[in-house]
């Protein structure tokens, strides 16, 4: 049962990133390893604004989402909506290349330590034997809820039906007068932003360090692919089950394996179903 | 233009190594080493990346096991270099061949999670197989090869010039294989699966077979690259096999130097390994420059260093056009 329980809520933080990956990648189709530095600087920021200007503790939380907001826009704006024409290997470098600099650049600031946000709730649940952490319930739902929102979002705004559209096929987009531009930039804002909230809950709830970028953006990665590209609830759920295989591998089999496991599971993933566990049908 | 480069571009290797041979310098004999090993992974991986088309970003599980597995033979079995050169390449395309056939059902970005996995995978291995690892304290003390030959022409391999001797045959013929299979009919049909696989499989070639070949080659030449680290550094431990050590630093070596072409590996290899040692900062600040120099050789040369002379000409040939109207 605990393992049930560690594994949903760090489940629960891959999901956030994952479900921002998946809007990212279906929208603008950029391999984005960099997804992982938006996650760290709204885990890393907060303690430092914090300490520096004595502010509260949800302000701090919101600024480093808005900072892992800024970061996605930056992204799409100066870099990733010029190189539409660059081929995906060039996009894969340079996503790489940037979590190459701003890693470095975190270390130098923030050096590697592991630390964690202070002042989340410390209650902890008593539930027959089973520990619960409220902070652990509270990155449950808001997991949960981002992800409501986000598909309700795609499915019945004019915005998100923009983005759908350019998903489907960039250049008519473009023809039927979709400002592909700055919807580019708003598919980077709100999938960085979502990146953010899990760095931020993260922080709460488990150790961080300026380094952990890649490792994310890779489970994140690995989250949508368990779920087959472009499904919101796929990714969802697919990064529950990467938590799941995690924290149930870590604890019966061995845990200096643990990330072993879910790199398995995605082979094995992939033997079965070359497109995905929730792949509704194969796309191009 | 090209066919010139070709030419020149030889005898500026040959020569680049007799000098640096003849120059006798520490420092320099071990650079060109590294330069000399990432060259050879680039290669490699040219085949798959390159060639094919697939986006390899496990090559680092295959250096790694031809590392691990030279200083077992080395250090366990007492076997000499030559042995672990022989059966570790062998090992790799083994391996290869087995988990290919899986591995290659998917393709794009799906193709490189999965060998990212891969390498993943082996990473946590080498620091958890504690008993045949080492785990993250490595091995130490594998033996260079003794003397070789006899008379004015021995190579003693326990020293760096004997070592750099040994390398740098093994790379040039490289190098030439590498050059003569870039026009076998074996890489036109890699070529071919790249631009459509599909197209290629309906005149009648198993694609699937040609691709585990070139993944088996890939596997095969970064075993080979690990067995000759193994022995220039005479000690592993896990952290020169990971992701952004290996299997990102060859991927950008090849595609900065220039997917499918027979000296991007050279230049690519050149340039990043070069870099890093000219430049004398504290470890981040030489990060964040490579990262630089990286993003901006991405977005001028798309194609790679090895097409600067092909978009240079062209842009005097336009040039002078313009001029002439």
């Amino acid at each position: 049962m605990q393992d049930l329980v560690n594994g949903l809520a760090q489940g629960a933080i891959y999901s956030l990133a994952g479900v921002g990956l998946v809007l990212i990648f279906s929208v603008v189709r950029v391999p984005n390893f960099a997804h992982g530095e938006p996650v760290m600087v709204a885990a890393m920021l907060p303690v430092t604004l914090m300490a520096l200007f004595n502010m509260p503790l949800a302000l701090a939380l919101v600024l480093g989402v808005v900072a892992a907001i800024a970061l996605g826009i930056f992204f799409s704006v100066a870099i990733f909506s010029r190189l539409s024409k660059y081929p995906e290997v060039s996009l894969l470098i340079i996503s790489l290349a940037l979590v190459v600099m701003i890693s470095s650049l975190a270390v130098m600031f923030w050096g590697d330590a592991a630390r964690q946000t202070p002042g989340s709730p410390s209650t902890v649940l008593n539930w027959g034997g089973v520990r619960i952490p409220v902070m652990w319930i509270i990155i449950f739902f808001m997991a949960l809820a981002a992800t409501v929102a986000l598909d309700a979002f795609i499915r019945y705004t004019t915005p998100g039906r923009a983005m759908r559209a350019m998903a489907l096929n960039p250049f008519a987009a473009k023809l039927m007068g979709i400002p592909v531009a700055r919807y580019h930039a708003l598919a980077f804002g709100i999938g960085s932003g979502l990146a953010g909230v899990a760095g931020a809950l993260f922080s709460l709830a488990f150790a961080v360090q300026s380094s952990m970028g890649a490792a994310i953006a890779l489970k994140a990665f690995i989250v949508i692919i368990f779920a087959g590209m472009g499904s919101i609830w796929g990714a969802f759920a697919g990064g529950l089950l990467l938590g799941l295989v995690e924290s149930y591998g870590a604890s019966y089999l061995s845990s200096g394996y643990r990330d072993t496991f879910g790199f398995i599971f995605l082979l094995g993933v992939l033997l079965i179903k070359p497109n995905g566990l929730f792949a509704r049908r194969a796309n191009g | 233009m090209v066919e010139r480069f070709g030419y020149v571009g030889w005898v500026l290797l040959l020569g680049g190594l007799v000098g640096i041979y003849l120059l006798n310098d520490g420092y320099y004999t071990t650079v060109a080493l590294l330069m000399m090993l990432w060259a050879i992974l680039a290669i490699g991986l040219n085949f798959i990346l390159g060639y094919a088309g697939y986006f390899h970003l496990g090559l680092g599980a295959f250096y790694g096991l031809g590392a691990y597995g030279a200083a077992a033979l080395g250090t366990k079995y007492q076997m000499p270099m030559i042995v672990a050169l022989i059966v570790m390449p062998i090992a790799g395309a083994i391996l290869s061949a087995i988990i290919g056939p899986l591995l290659l059902r998917t393709r794009d970005l799906y193709f490189a999670v999965a060998t990212l996995a891969l390498g993943m995978i082996i990473s946590d291995v080498t620091n958890n197989w504690v008993s045949v690892t080492g785990g993250p304290i490595g091995i130490g003390g594998i033996q260079r090869p003794g003397v070789i030959g006899f008379g004015a022409f021995s190579i003693d391999g326990r020293t760096l010039p004997g070592m750099f001797i040994i390398v740098s045959t093994i790379f040039v013929a490289l190098m030439i294989a590498a050059a003569i299979a870039r026009k076998s009919n074996f890489v036109l049909i890699l070529r071919g699966i790249k631009s459509d696989d599909l197209m290629t499989r309906s005149f009648g070639f198993p694609t699937t077979v040609y691709k585990v070949a070139a993944f088996a080659i890939a596997g095969a030449i970064s075993a080979l690259g690990g067995v000759l680290y193994a022995h220039i550094v005479q000690y592993i431990s896990p952290e020169p096999f990971t992701f952004f050590a290996a299997s990102f630093q060859a991927f950008v070596v090849l595609a900065v130097g220039g997917l499918g072409s027979l000296w991007g590996p050279v230049l690519g290899s050149v340039l990043l390994t070069g870099l890093p040692e000219f430049l004398d900062l504290d470890p981040h600040m030489k990060l964040i420059i490579y990262g630089a120099v990286l993003l901006i050789v991405t977005l001028v040369l798309p194609k790679g260093l090895a097409s600067a002379a092909q978009v240079i000409s062209r842009r005097r040939k336009t040039a002078m056009k313009e001029g002439t109207e």
